[in-house]
């Protein structure tokens, strides 16, 4: 799309007070910064050449040094100060600190993100409360701070897992690698020794923790990764069960809208999961194929039946 | 005609410039007189001024309007006072810029990350780039990029009716007035007046249709709505329940996950669950399988019963 005459005084304005700031960036430093093109960095400070205060004579006139590999404002004339914020802007800004702020562990950097957080407010004025980030937990688990802690140290952990793959409890020896915070819960992506690969654990699901001294790099080597058959499973969802689409699109290879219907094919390794997650949803779900999925689900409800006779 | 070009920009930063530069008020003749770019005859020069001053305060820029001498009724004079102009962020060290330059990195939409980078430019147009100091942010958040963000924020800020199709159990057009967005895990959720059905409503960004969005005229936002309270009114009210659930031993890892369990015979423990609703305890129950059933209350027994028999397929 072409730019706009707007959008590029827009930049021009910001670039003169900017590169006052920060002399001596090359061209294509500025570009990236401003995210546009070298060339259109190159146009905007020959344009900015020509600008001044009325009169303009040569004292007058913006002044620039314009090297490739050296951009410096001699005279930035009145434009020596940013513009204000704009309205987007500030918000953009603020609701990106209150999503950091639940990121964080650190009590004297969650204080700080704060003071800053009321300096943004200000700028927002009466129009502040059309968006705001709910953050659902802010406060993390010992293991979290454990978790963050392996991290930060290269260092392992032994825990007991809640494995929502195999519905069992296993004790295993991670070794956390990063974390981060996905619709709310936390996960901790770990070389798993016994998997023998990386792994994502959800943190909740962490029954216990325990740090150990061993670093990653002593143990990993000897892989022992499965790899079970991929199933491919074609469903049609009610509309009730749209959410367990949205949230699980790394198992979903394509979702057809049929009226309200959706028709949805799951790319799986593991059938059990998919169909336990099938028969918790709150809508019908109706197998279409393979027909041994569709026996799968049919004798597990009836296994769940048989508890109550 | 639609002017383009760096001709327009160059006199709409000339314009700018012109009027930060100016104490009194600058009428409009001394507009043209003074500032390069005001070509051709009075009407064109005219329309060229109206169109600049409509665009700069689009950029947000304040020109104020008035003349300096009250007791003569003179024609009105333009001026920008550049107290209004510029940014006035006051004292920032290295870990507050720091913070604000991974603040400005949060987003995934394309709309919130491009004015979150201009922000931090302006920032750093007055205290500087520093290299990023390693703060310990340790639990990254992943928000989710959804197709029909930036005009439902636009519309949402500027107090314009929108018109689009919503994917919920049915496929219904739906005309709001867009009142406040919220983000919760990951997730953009509109609040807005319904104008149907005459209520407030919530809606999930991602399940607007990405086709057949129509914004409308604009609309005054009541005075006394207020997001922070819409929210903590919260949405749903369940009846909330306590369940024993018994689990097999070692299995239903999701229940066991919510409380102690506690022996029940040979082969069951037994799980006392507090504070769900009945669609949160059927699903986790459901989730577990043949490793959990429900004991108590035998209604609810009754109702999982049928619940799960309807899900078996013909």
């Amino acid at each position: 799309m072409a730019e706009s005459a707007l959008e590029r005084t827009a930049r021009a304005l910001d670039l003169i007070p900017f590169i006052s700031k920060n002399p001596g960036w090359s061209v294509s430093e500025l570009a990236e910064k401003f995210q546009t093109t070298p060339s259109q960095i190159m146009k905007d400070l020959e344009m900015l050449f020509m600008c001044g205060l009325p009169g303009y004579t040569h004292s007058e006139l913006i002044d620039l040094e314009i090297d490739e590999e050296y951009v410096a404002v001699r005279n930035p004339q009145n434009l020596e100060r940013p513009r204000n914020f704009s309205y987007s802007e500030v918000v953009a800004l603020a609701l990106g600190l209150d999503s950091l702020t639940s990121q964080i562990a650190d009590e004297g950097l969650i204080e700080r993100a704060m003071r800053l957080r009321t300096r943004l407010a200000q700028f927002l004025g009466r129009e502040s409360s059309i968006a705001t980030v709910l953050s659902t937990e802010s406060t993390f688990t010992d293991n979290d701070l454990m978790i963050a802690e392996a991290i930060k140290r290269g260092t392992g952990m032994q825990i007991e897992y809640r494995s929502a793959r195999t519905d069992s409890l296993s004790t295993r020896t991670i070794f956390p690698e990063s974390a981060y915070r996905e619709r709310g819960y936390l996960y901790t992506i770990a070389f798993c020794q016994k998997a023998g690969e990386l792994r994502h654990f959800r943190n909740d699901r962490i029954a216990s923790a325990a740090p150990i001294d061993e670093s990653a790099k002593d143990l990993k080597g000897n892989s022992t990764s499965t790899e079970d058959g991929i199933w491919e499973v074609i469903a049609r969802l009610a509309p009730q069960n749209r959410f367990f689409v949205e949230e699980n699109p790394s198992i979903i290879t394509s979702v057809k809208e049929e009226n309200v219907h959706l028709l949805v094919t799951f790319r799986i390794s593991d059938q059990q999961w998919l169909v336990r997650n099938l028969i918790s949803l709150p809508g019908a779900v109706e197998i279409l194929s393979p027909p041994a999925f569709h026996d799968l689900l049919n004798s597990k409800i009836d296994a769940i039946l048989e508890l109550y006779r | 005609m639609s002017e383009s070009g760096p001709n327009k920009s160059e006199r709409l930063i000339n314009l700018t410039m012109a009027l930060l530069a100016t104490k009194r008020f600058l009428t409009k003749n001394q507009i043209f007189e003074s500032v390069e770019g005001y070509e051709g005859s009075p009407e064109t020069k005219e329309r060229m001024f109206e169109r600049d001053k409509t665009e700069l305060r689009t950029l947000g820029l304040v020109i104020e309007v008035g003349n300096d001498d009250p007791l003569f009724d003179d024609e009105a004079g333009y001026r920008i006072n550049p107290r209004n102009y510029s940014l006035n962020i006051g004292e920032m060290d290295s870990q507050d810029l720091s913070l604000l330059s991974l603040a400005a990195n949060q987003w995934q939409n394309s709309l919130f990350s491009l004015n979150a980078q201009s922000a931090l430019r302006k920032v750093e147009a007055i205290h500087g780039v520093v290299e990023r100091e390693p703060l310990e942010v340790t639990f990254h958040h992943t928000e989710v990029s959804e197709v029909r963000f930036d005009e439902i924020w636009r519309a949402t800020k500027d107090h314009r009716e929108i018109t689009f199709d919503y994917r919920s159990l049915t496929l219904t057009r739906r005309h709001v007035s867009p009142y406040a967005l919220y983000l919760l895990r990951g997730r953009w959720y509109l609040v807005g007046l319904d104008q149907e059905k005459k209520e407030l409503r919530q809606f999930k960004v991602a399940r607007i249709g990405s086709e057949n969005l129509e914004i409308g005229r604009s609309f005054t936002p009541p005075s006394d709505f207020n997001l922070q309270e819409f929210l903590q009114r919260g949405s749903h009210q369940d009846e909330l329940l306590t369940v024993d659930i018994l689990v097999r031993k070692g299995r239903a890892q999701g229940v066991r996950a919510l409380s102690a369990a506690r022996e029940f015979d040979a082969d069951w423990e037994l799980v006392q669950v507090e504070n769900l609703s009945q669609s949160e305890i059927f699903e986790l129950v459901a989730q577990a399988s043949d490793s959990a059933k429900i004991l108590a209350p035998e209604n609810l027994q009754e109702s999982f019963c049928s619940w799960i028999a309807s899900k078996r397929n013909g």
